[in-house]
């Protein structure tokens, strides 16, 4: 991948939080664009909706970038709550690259340093069963 | 479950006029993402509609224009600053400023001819009164009418940003296009409050006529200046550019006709020619020219790009730099 070889992943930091969601949504599997949408939605309590226009706006650009890539994905299956939802054809999957991982991983490091200051200036409590970046 | 057929028509209905709404987007994005922010939208109707029924709906409606609108926008301004247009359609954009730039040449020539017209009438039947009466209505018309022609032209002035899109040539043709337009809107303004003056009076036509006048005497000048100034850098703009001779050419000879009809706007032909009459002709003729030139540029653009498309000079779009503005939500 061109971004892989050419981009430095620090140089990309700080994500914007749209961009941090749409990359962790996918750190555990490949998922469509509503499913990124309702990951991070429900992972966020509400708080992050992401618009159509938000959406994928962000992985144009993250796929332009190289941080993410587009794959076919699983074999389609029927949703959970028995939606029939829109044409199953019409989705298309993505999933982290190499270079996504990386920049991912970097930006946690970068907000895990942001952490760890706040909490040696005593404006955050302590960590409770902290994980390490590659660990998210 | 009862509603479901129900759920499926309203979603539908929904998808249907988010893919008109999505006409906002740059052909790109909507090439390559058009059906999954369809089916994307379509899925949040058919939760919202579970969840919360009609109002769901109108509650997803009412974050999605908005949000629509914004990233519309930004995807726009994204792609027009990495001129990421042409490589995908070069002839477009193009041809758009082409007939923007016939058509408004054709209404300023018109309406300059019809504006004349309006005078001469005005002079013939000694009604030389601006307070009222139907020939000011119609002058008041006529300019209106001319902001919008000027319009089509301040829109003309982007087609250079986009034709020039080199880095130094494609800046000065970008700062010609924000004067052009500037130039199209301080025009519009103008004649859009004669227009509102005249809806909210009822009589008078310039309601404050004074106010108008002399805010108009001052600001048109300028406008003008303005919009010659535009048409100064496009040209020097385009002169630079590997394209045709014409394309380079033309702008160039355009400002050339629109110099001299600026410089001699308020010059008395009567006392060169000894008659009115003539003297209004050479008036109208000079103040036509520039119409007429950028008339002429439209349709000679556009009839170059039916031939052939404008050869790409190049653009950071195909340089294989990271994207700028990935990083924006």
């Amino acid at each position: 991948m061109d971004a892989e070889r050419r981009a430095d992943p620090d140089g990309l930091l700080p994500l914007t939080p749209v961009a941090l969601n749409i990359l962790l949504a996918l750190a555990d599997e490949e998922r469509h664009g509503y499913g990124i949408g309702v990951e991070v939605r429900e992972r966020t309590e509400g708080k992050m909706r992401l618009g159509p226009g938000t959406l994928y706006g962000s992985l144009k650009r993250m796929v332009d970038g190289g941080l993410v890539e587009e794959s076919e994905g699983p074999v389609e299956q029927e949703t959970d709550d028995g939606r029939g939802g829109y044409d199953a054809g019409r989705r298309r999957y993505y999933r982290l690259s190499g270079f996504g991982e990386r920049v991912l991983a970097a930006e946690l490091e970068r907000l895990d340093g942001v952490v760890r200051t706040a909490q040696a200036k005593g404006y955050f409590p302590s960590r409770r069963g902290a994980s390490s970046p590659g660990e998210a | 479950m009862d509603g479901t057929g129900h759920d499926d028509r309203g979603a539908a209905s929904s998808e249907r006029v988010y893919r008109a709404l999505m006409r906002a987007y740059p052909e790109e994005v909507r090439r390559r993402y058009a059906d999954e922010m369809v089916g994307y939208f379509g899925d949040l109707c058919r939760e919202e509609r579970l969840r919360r029924g009609a109002t769901g709906v109108a509650l997803l409606w009412a974050r999605a224009l908005p949000e629509l609108i914004f990233t519309a926008l930004q995807e726009r301004g994204t792609l027009f600053r990495r001129n990421a247009y042409l490589p995908a359609a070069p002839g477009t954009v193009a041809r758009w400023g082409a007939l923007c730039a016939l058509l408004g040449g054709i209404m300023g020539l018109a309406l300059r001819l019809f504006s004349s017209l309006l005078g001469a009438l005005s002079i013939l039947t000694g009604y030389y009164s601006y307070g009222d009466g139907p020939l000011v209505q119609l002058f008041t018309l006529s300019l209106f009418l001319s902001a919008l022609s000027l319009s089509s032209l301040g829109l003309f002035g982007l087609y250079g940003a986009v034709v020039a899109r080199s880095r130094r040539p494609g800046l000065v043709a970008g700062v010609g296009a924000v004067f052009s337009t500037a130039s199209a809107v301080l025009w519009l303004s103008i004649g859009g409050y004669a227009v509102v003056s005249q809806l909210a009076s009822g009589s008078a036509l310039f309601a404050p006529f004074e106010w108008l006048w002399n805010t108009g005497s001052f600001v048109i000048p300028k406008a003008i200046l303005f919009w010659f100034l535009g048409l100064l850098l496009l040209g020097i703009a385009a002169a630079r550019q590997p394209l045709p001779a014409r394309l380079r050419i033309l702008p160039l000879a355009l400002f050339a006709l629109v110099v001299p009809s600026y410089l001699l706007r308020d010059h008395d032909f009567g006392t060169v020619f000894g008659n009115p009459v003539i003297a209004g002709i050479v008036t109208v003729f000079g103040q036509c020219l520039p119409f007429a030139g950028v008339a002429l540029l439209g349709w000679v653009l556009l009839k170059d790009h039916d031939a052939e498309p404008l050869p790409a000079s190049g653009g950071p779009a195909g340089t294989p730099e990271a994207p700028a503005g990935w990083r924006d939500p």
